[in-house]
């Protein structure tokens, strides 16, 4: 299968601080990533890396088989940024930036923009320093589709969206992603747009990669599991291949996993504990989230 | 891909372009009108005094002295500053576009309307001093004024290399070697102070380059 993005052995400090070490991933043409992680788990470094705007100490990441911080001016054509904060020349106007930007794509696809700038009801000549976050979003994703770039980054595109703008751009980002077969890689804090919007999930864990894997799949394979026993608090460990994590509260026990309810009552047996009432909880890709992460 | 390039920095530089050609045409207006009061009312022998043997007019065409290092300072706030607001000099790097054709054609169309500036109050002040004193004086003026171009160029790429510069601390660093270079070019207090003009001359013609460093430094994601 042909990668749009792959990176090898990323390992990145800041100073003495190591954030990403040893990071493997490999991103498969014509999907939709979703990538989460708390804050400080190197979501933010490894964008950036992607991005070409920094380094890695040590690794490789390539980019459309390029080395993501020297690519090529052909190469970064075929790449659409949006960048966090929906960045743009806010000293321009809506129609200069769609001039400005015409002349370095040559398959602009000007229809594109003027689409989404339609739906904004503003004149051409508006200020796009004199808009809001949700009107910036349109203009920025609408240069980024007229590009018509192969694969489009998005780092953190809900910021500062209402629910509104944050709905219009999953409507337009996924029309769009799906009629041309475009592979994207987003990042950002709501989980449930992520989860509306991604074919895989790939989930950052302190300095690693928690886990790459189509949403179906999560979905499907990760268990939530309760039951109540006072007695157990601090028997059952997570990370022994079994129970993923785990949570007390009061006589509570939650756990999540990877494996059926059969191997799991299994599994704590051998610890010699018996359940009659372990139950099964549906998750959100949120709580899945959570349940991966844990809490704190 | 040039021309949008040069699009984008005319849409920054625009105002400012009107704004400092109104200025130049001001100053020298002023500096006629100068010349007029010494010869009017001062009468000829004031002027030899003065004029000439004082380096009167070097001292009070300071218009013209401090005209081209204040534009060379606009024009890299008005280029850069956006640009570094906000990381938003990202955009610019993530062109199709080599980054050494992008940063040394935004840097070559502000400088040229820094320079047709300079042109414009070089032979500006040629033209004005030339209809009163002789050509001795016109040259020992324009040779004086030379240094003060040189420091208005010299401003520019500085500050245009200390706003790309993406932290604090190095940009103090270059702040200060800046200010020792283009302080140079404003001590002479009368006229032929400067001798060896070519030495600025190569130094000033290397320094676009330094926007090359602040780009590099900016793209390993220095902070």
């Amino acid at each position: 299968m042909e990668h749009v993005i792959e990176c090898k052995n990323l390992t990145h400090y800041y100073g003495d601080n190591l954030v990403l070490n040893d990071l493997n991933l490999k991103v498969e043409k014509g999907r939709i990533f979703g990538i989460l992680g708390k804050n400080g788990m190197g979501k933010t470094t490894t964008i950036n890396i992607l991005m070409g705007f920094l380094r890695p100490t040590s690794g490789q990441c390539l980019v459309l088989g390029e080395e993501s911080h020297k690519l090529s001016p052909l190469t970064r054509q075929k790449i659409g940024l949006l960048h966090e904060g929906h960045l743009a020349y806010d000293f321009m106007t809506i129609k200069q930036v769609e001039n400005f930007y015409a002349r370095f794509f040559p398959e602009w696809k000007a229809e594109y923009y003027w689409d989404l700038i339609g739906k904004l009801g503003l004149k051409d000549n508006h200020k796009i320093r004199n808009m809001s976050c949700g009107q910036r979003s349109q203009v920025v994703l609408g240069l980024i589709f007229a590009q018509d770039p192969e694969l489009l980054i998005l780092d953190d595109y809900s910021m500062g969206l209402d629910p509104g703008y944050r709905a219009l751009f999953i409507d337009y980002l996924q029309e769009y992603v799906r009629e041309k077969n475009k592979t994207v890689f987003l990042t950002s804090h709501i989980i449930q747009d992520v989860e509306k919007v991604a074919d895989d999930t790939i989930i950052m864990g302190y300095q690693k990669l928690l886990l790459k894997m189509p949403l179906t799949t999560l979905k499907k394979d990760f268990h939530r599991f309760e039951f109540r026993n006072a007695n157990v608090r601090g028997v059952i460990k997570a990370d022994d291949n079994i129970i993923t994590n785990v949570e007390y509260y009061n006589d509570k026990i939650t756990l999540y996993s990877f494996k059926p309810k059969a191997d799991v009552i299994k599994h704590l047996k051998t610890l010699g504990i018996t359940v009659s009432d372990l139950t099964e909880i549906p998750m959100s890709l949120e709580e899945a989230f959570i349940g991966l992460t844990g809490k704190y | 891909m040039l021309k949008a390039i040069l699009y984008k920095e005319w849409i920054k530089l625009r105002w400012a372009v009107i704004v400092v050609a109104a200025l130049t045409v001001l100053s020298l207006a002023y500096t006629i009108g100068m010349i007029n009061y010494y010869v009017e009312f001062q009468g000829a022998f004031s002027n030899w005094m003065y004029v000439i043997g004082k380096s009167l007019l070097l001292k009070n065409i300071v218009f013209v002295k401090f005209l081209p290092i204040l534009t060379g300072l606009a024009f890299a706030l008005i280029q850069f500053v956006p640009e570094m607001t906000n990381k938003r000099m990202r955009l610019s790097y993530h062109l199709p576009i080599s980054e050494k054709k992008l940063l040394l054609s935004s840097v070559g169309f502000g400088y040229m309307f820094l320079l047709a500036e300079i042109i414009f109050l070089f032979f500006g002040l040629w033209l004005v001093i030339s209809m009163t004193y002789p050509t001795e004086v016109v040259t020992k003026v324009l040779m004086s004024t030379i240094p003060w171009f040189l420091g208005g160029s010299a401003m520019y790429f500085m500050a245009a290399f200390i706003i790309l510069e993406p932290t604090w601390i190095y940009r103090v660093i270059y702040a200060v070697v800046a200010y020792a270079l283009i302080e140079l070019n404003f001590r002479a207090t009368t006229y032929d102070q400067y001798q060896r003009l070519w030495i600025m001359v190569l130094i000033v013609a290397i320094m676009p380059l330094t926007v090359m460093f602040a780009s590099h430094r900016f793209r390993r994601g220095t902070k």
